[in-house]
């Protein structure tokens, strides 16, 4: 099939564009939820002149939530991105081998143990996530990381790491709903300064992405070539794996686990755009954030006595999806 | 190119080359030879700094490889391997530009010059129908070809192919061969490939290297160096020396 470099423009600027458009909707969306008085037109009219003080409290309550969504979301994309570019599978996730469920259980500690640091969670989760990569990493290193060997350590770690988790929460006496809604995810009202180092630190971790977009390309020509054009494949795998990891580590901690959203945002980015980074890394970013952003409206607008978490939504539609996709690309494969 | 002894193994303990030297004429095409799990494969992962020997060096223009950065070695050495993976959709086109990327910095565009060579390439390879094509659609032979054009516009000085027509019909076998010889004689591009068939390493490589056991056997020059007498200590076959009627020869080998 012959794409006309014309045509390819025009899908580019349909797809972004919708992108843009939706995740604007969404923002809106979700200042108003939980308010039936506000229709969409006020909050719109209201967000810019200022003067409506309905719309005023809806912005300074739910705003906060809205952005650390947007960002925790592309954040987690990304890194389902990068980690699948370092893996060279495309069914990897950071929720799967571990780095999520490690990340997150620095954040808990930290938000347990010096309260006065949650903001810099993030760091230190980043820091202790990207330890137990490395041991990932390690262990099934041998010529070459073995994408599957990776895929199955990481399990045996991450069922660890849960174990941990739900230890912690038992000694702390957290009743098994409380652990069950903080780990699979919510975005209950966040502190500014939560707000602030997601927003701050998932963008420098989105840039530096961007950055090695060209050389997640030669990546995926498999290591011999790519070593042949002379990328040092060893050394970009652990680059690419540390930004995935510092990523994953500020939304693990902001939102808890939230399952398939770093594996469904780059499979439709690639259904949509092609295979070159260059367009999947910043559209699995917009993705992400509409996924997250929509799901926590869905969780906020069902009548649920407890607001469901994000991640509950994200695993059921993002499960449903990926297994249709699975089965669609094996009927490919055949 | 030069090798100075070099023991190497997958697994410290069990040695696949256990003292090997040899040397890589340039401007000539060199095969690699011998029975599986001889090391032939391995020897020229170590060339194209794969992997790194235990002891013993390997030289490129009288300088130890492992010493060159990463784009400076690619830009005097390109490999092609018998599998390659295309993902998404990538044009041909595209593809071959990578090729460009040892000569490029970071966010460098390809200028004029780069779409000369990376045109030179497509066309060498007999690619520009294909060129508009996405990758991910062709034949195992043309895409095999693409990855070859990407070498080329890697504009290297010295080319390693491992196995490059092992997966392939005897049509695309020959058309690469054929390529790679062009190439070869045009641009003065010394070739070292590892082949399985015995015939085509003859014909189309000036020089042999024939390997056993992590060993080197024999090496010279292909029609002198290959005789029945070493196919059958190598290989263990009993082979004949047949003449065409257009003058080639060929080996016919039964057990």
């Amino acid at each position: 099939m012959k794409m006309t470099a014309k045509n390819k423009i025009i899908k580019k600027a349909v797809v972004y564009g919708v992108s843009v458009l939706l995740t604007l909707f969404l923002i809106v969306v979700s200042i108003k939820a939980g308010y039936d008085k506000a229709t969409l037109g006020r909050v719109i009219k209201g967000l810019f002149s200022g003067e409506d003080f309905v719309v005023d409290t809806l912005v300074r309550v739910n705003l906060p939530r809205t952005l650390v969504a947007l960002f925790s979301g592309a954040a987690l994309a990304v890194a389902g991105v990068l980690f699948q570019s370092v893996t060279r599978n495309r069914l990897a996730d950071p929720s799967i081998v571990g780095v999520s469920s490690s990340t997150y259980t620095a954040g808990l500690t930290i938000s347990l143990l010096f309260p006065a640091l949650i903001p810099f969670s993030p760091l230190f989760a980043g820091v202790f996530g990207m330890a137990v990569f490395l041991l990932i990493f390690r262990l099934s290193y041998s010529h070459g990381v073995k994408s599957n060997r990776i895929l199955t350590i990481g399990a045996a770690v991450n069922a660890v790491f849960m174990m941990i988790i739900i230890t912690i929460a038992v000694m702390q006496n957290m009743s098994a709903s409380n652990v069950l809604l903080s780990l699979s995810g919510s975005l209950a009202v966040p502190k500014p300064e939560v707000v602030y180092s997601t927003i701050a630190l998932s963008s420098v971790g989105l840039i530096a992405a961007l950055f090695c977009a060209g050389k997640c390309n030669i990546l995926a020509l498999g290591d011999k070539t790519a070593q042949g054009l002379g990328v040092n494949v060893l050394r970009m795998k652990l680059i690419l794996a540390a930004i995935s990891v510092f990523l994953t580590a500020v939304a693990a901690v902001n939102v808890g686990i939230t399952a398939f959203l770093g594996l469904l945002a780059p499979l439709i980015a690639k259904k949509l755009l092609g295979g070159s980074h260059y367009d999947v890394l910043p559209l699995s970013a917009f993705l992400g954030g509409i996924c997250l952003l929509a799901a926590d409206c869905l969780g906020r607008a069902m009548n649920t006595p407890v607001t469901l978490p994000v991640g509950i939504i994200t695993t059921v539609i993002g499960g449903m999806v990926f297994i249709v996709l699975l089965a669609r690309s094996y009927k490919n494969a055949d | 190119m030069k090798i100075e002894n070099i023991t190497f193994g997958y697994d410290k303990k069990k040695l696949v080359l256990d003292g090997v030297s040899c040397a890589f004429k340039k401007g000539r095409v060199t095969s690699i030879i011998g029975p599986n799990g001889c090391g032939k494969s391995t020897l020229l992962g170590l060339c194209s700094r794969l992997y790194k020997p235990f002891t013993g060096a390997v030289l490129l223009d009288g300088r130890n490889v492992a010493e060159y950065g990463g784009k400076e070695f690619a830009k005097k050495a390109a490999s092609v391997y018998q599998l390659n993976e295309i993902s998404g959709d990538i044009t041909v086109r595209a593809l071959v530009s990578y090729g460009r990327t040892p000569h490029k910095k970071m966010f460098e565009l390809l200028n004029d010059d780069d779409e000369k060579i990376v045109g030179y390439a497509i066309e060498k390879t007999g690619l520009k129908d294909f060129e508009t094509r996405r990758a991910a659609e062709l034949s195992g032979g043309e895409r095999q070809r693409v990855f070859l054009a990407m070498a080329l516009a890697q504009e290297p000085q010295i080319l390693f192919l491992d196995e490059p027509t092992s997966f392939l019909d005897i049509y695309y076998q020959l058309e690469i061969m054929e390529i790679v010889r062009a190439v070869n004689r045009e641009k003065g591009v010394t070739v070292v490939m590892v082949l399985h068939d015995i015939n085509q390493a003859v014909k189309y490589g000036d020089d042999v290297l024939v390997m056993k056991d992590g060993r080197i056997k024999a090496a010279g020059e292909a029609e002198k160096t290959v005789t029945p007498a070493l196919i059958k200590d190598v290989f263990g076959v009993d082979a004949e020396l047949v003449s065409r009627k257009n003058g080639e020869t060929f080996f016919a080998a039964s057990l």
